[in-house]
């Protein structure tokens, strides 16, 4: 590994900027990711920040089952990211539809739209857990290299 | 003699036909059906004679051969008026948006997801349902078989009937909106903006810095609870109707199964009543908090986003102490609630609420002298009195010019009848004023929370309920963070509801955006929209429409686009028209 490479990859880890965005999903899991970003929990501590926009973020934190009229926009918005890119399922409907599953307007988890690569279940998924989700992603993408 | 008995004399005094089929279900819930020809008449004098000011929502039926309708009248007293009417399946019933404009939401419901055909509504994107839904398949029929959007079928449907995304620009008719003048430029905003939590998107046409028009979208949420709520039991519907919104998830769930025990004719214990108030109120304070934060932040005032979401933990760990979860708490049962609140609990909950005092003392000093917060919020979003009754306003929205409407004082729920307690309004008619009420409301929701574990009765939580509920129907009404929130369930003898309706608060809210965010600066727009506390998750549905004359306009697609900006380069001498577009894998 090249020296740029490895620097690269440090502040990747140290840094990782969050884009949220709700797929369907009933608030709660938004609420509690917002709370895990202030101050009783503060992810900001791991150097996570809350980006406005998927041209600045590396994950993609989704909440919610993917529904019909969100799955394209979806996909739209991964695709926009830049490389190397990561997906966390925050919440029960996003791993596998949950509660809403069945439903006609419900296509059920996140994986029925973009991969994803990791989940967090709980219905909502407490803000500590958001945080053991996000710092396990960190710490399998360490282990990779 | 109460108020709801001479509103029956009345009816029945005016129309012979209605003798003795006027139905006073309980306290306040008058019920009546007529025929369609008749019902034109009927209504006008509902509206015009009786005083029934504000459109709860329209419910459609599927009765086989025919389609029902419920319309949900209520007064400012709290008396609510169900006229019923059906037609056949294949007629058309008329637009009542002349006497309520908020009725072209609930209109447009039915016609989408229930295949009515509403004269006179005006045209507009679709909603609830996505863009590329087919346009005959209407999911609240009772006969609508899910099948077809099993993979393949979903997409050889996909023929002449649907409409393809998406934009205002699809949309023709004299009162849609497009663009007024050549000049004007049309903003997309979201599904994913910074400024919105939730996926809604808004169409803004520009002139200069001001919005000349909005079109909104919504129903990236829509789920179909409402179809899945037919398909569970009684039981199971707690925790769905639970999951429509995170945030007043106790509100929801409250209103259905104070439905289900109207309809079944169950007397919940008094204590179980005041838990159901106590968490109620917990619900409030929490997200009143949380409004205050998103509202800070959407005007760059971050500290308070901050502050006020740290003191909201406090009311987190009393709802997780309570009820087990600290967000969709599953307290309510039908016939009672599912856990008790111990002794020991009450001094702990009130040395927080007594914390939770001093803070909110602080946030009231803050909003009534810190200059730049009182020049950022007023004259921003203003929404008449006048427009608030026209457009059916709720919740602190309405409260915030002037317009008491409150349902836990109109019309009781739970132990609201025995609480003391103010309704706060205020009438700045703005931003600010929401501000001041929600800020008010905290305080009340403070003592209430207070009064209700002091004054709490001893006893049993819960009564056995039936799992097969008696036929009937019922409408129950709630005062959710956000304003009222409207449930009818009409159960058929079995373990499942025959139909189950919901009307959020943000929904009804929603025409008022339109109107506040006229002519008003871009720059406003986060902060209008969520000063009204939107939850796009329990609206999920659309639609507001401004008019503006329809002049010729004109799609610029990206190539279009690209093309104009070689050719202004051009002019200017330097020629990019050799450069490559970046060609995605």
């Amino acid at each position: 590994m090249k020296v740029i490479d490895k620097i690269v990859h440090w502040a990747r880890l140290k840094s990782p900027w969050i884009l949220h965005f709700n797929t369907g999903a009933c608030n709660a899991c938004d609420i509690e990711i917002i709370a895990a970003l202030t101050p009783r929990f503060d992810v900001e501590r791991f150097g996570v920040q809350l980006k406005a926009t998927p041209r600045h973020a590396d994950i993609l934190v989704c909440s919610g089952p993917v529904t019909r009229q969100i799955r394209d926009r979806l996909i739209r918005i991964y695709e926009q990211m830049p490389e190397p890119k990561f997906v966390v399922a925050v919440g029960t409907c996003a791993t596998s539809g949950g509660v809403f599953q069945g439903l006609y307007n419900v296509l059920g988890g996140i994986d029925q739209a973009i991969p994803v690569n990791a989940y967090i279940p709980g219905c909502p998924a407490s803000p500590m857990a958001i945080i053991d989700g996000v710092v396990k992603l960190l710490k399998s993408l360490e282990e990779s290299e | 003699m109460t108020d709801a008995e001479t509103i029956k004399q009345k009816l029945e005094a005016k129309f012979n036909y209605l003798k003795g089929s006027v139905r006073l279900q309980r306290e306040k819930r008058l019920w009546l059906e007529t025929a369609y020809d008749k019902f034109a008449e009927l209504f006008d004098f509902a509206v015009k004679e009786l005083g029934f000011s504000f459109l709860c929502t329209i419910t459609g039926l599927d009765e086989g051969e025919n389609l029902g309708y419920i319309y949900h009248l209520a007064q400012p007293g709290g008396i609510v008026l169900n006229i019923k009417t059906r037609t056949k399946k294949n007629e058309p019933i008329k637009s009542i948006t002349a006497y309520f404009p908020s009725g072209n939401i609930y209109e447009r419901e039915l016609v989408d997801l229930l295949g009515a055909k509403v004269e006179g509504l005006i045209e507009g994107l679709r909603y609830p349902l996505p863009d590329d839904w087919p346009r005959d398949q209407y999911p609240l029929r009772k006969d609508w078989d899910a099948k077809v959007l099993e993979k393949g079928s979903y997409g050889e449907m996909h023929g002449e009937n649907v409409q393809m995304p998406i934009g205002p620009k699809q949309i023709k008719g004299p009162t849609s909106f497009s663009i007024a003048h050549k000049n004007d430029v049309t903003l997309p905003i979201g599904p994913q903006h910074p400024a919105l939590k939730e996926p809604e998107s808004f169409s803004v046409a520009l002139r200069g810095e001001k919005i000349a028009g909005v079109e909104l979208r919504l129903g990236y949420n829509h789920r179909g609870i409402e179809k899945g709520c037919e398909q569970r039991s009684y039981i199971q519907d707690i925790y769905l109707i639970e999951r429509i919104c995170g945030i007043c998830s106790h509100s929801h769930s409250t209103a259905y199964v104070s439905a289900v025990e109207e309809i079944a004719g169950l007397e919940i214990p008094k204590r179980a009543s005041y838990i159901r108030t106590i968490i109620a109120e917990l619900e409030r304070i929490h997200s009143h908090l949380l409004w205050l934060g998103v509202a800070g932040h959407e005007i760059g005032f971050d500290t308070l986003l901050m502050y006020s979401w740290r003191d909201r933990e406090a009311i987190m760990d009393i709802l997780a102490m309570l009820t087990g979860n600290r967000v969709n708490y599953g307290i309510n049962q039908i016939g009672g609630v599912r856990r008790d609140i111990t002794p020991d609990q009450v001094p702990q909950i009130i040395k927080v609420i007594e914390t939770l005092e001093e803070q909110t003392k602080y946030y009231i000093q803050l909003a009534l002298e810190e200059v730049t917060l009182i020049q950022r919020l007023s004259g921003v979003g203003v929404l008449s009195k006048e427009d608030v009754l026209r457009l059916g306003a709720v919740g602190p929205t309405a409260r915030a010019s002037s317009v008491p409407r409150d349902t836990r004082k109109d019309d009781p729920y739970a132990a609201y009848a025995e609480m003391p307690f103010k309704v706060i309004t205020d009438d700045h008619n703005d931003v600010y004023g929401r501000t001041i009420v929600r800020l008010g409301e905290l305080m009340e929701s403070y003592s209430m929370t207070k009064h209700a574990l002091i004054n709490m009765p001893d006893g049993p939580i819960s009564v056995k309920a039936p799992r097969k509920i008696p036929a009937g129907e019922a409408v129950s009404r709630y005062e959710a963070p956000r304003g009222e929130d409207v449930h009818y369930i009409k159960s058929n003898g079995t373990e499942n509801p025959e139909r189950v309706k919901v009307r959020a608060p943000t929904l009804a809210n929603t025409q008022a955006v339109s109107k506040m965010l006229e002519d008003r600066y871009l720059a406003d727009l986060p902060i209008v929209v969520a000063a009204i506390d939107p939850c796009f998750s329990c609206t999920d549905r659309s639609i507001s429409i401004i008019n503006l004359e329809n002049e010729h306009e004109k799609v610029m697609t990206w190539k279009d686009l690209r093309d104009y900006s070689v050719e202004w380069y051009k002019k200017q001498g330097v020629d990019f028209s050799k450069m490559k577009r970046r060609q995605f894998p």
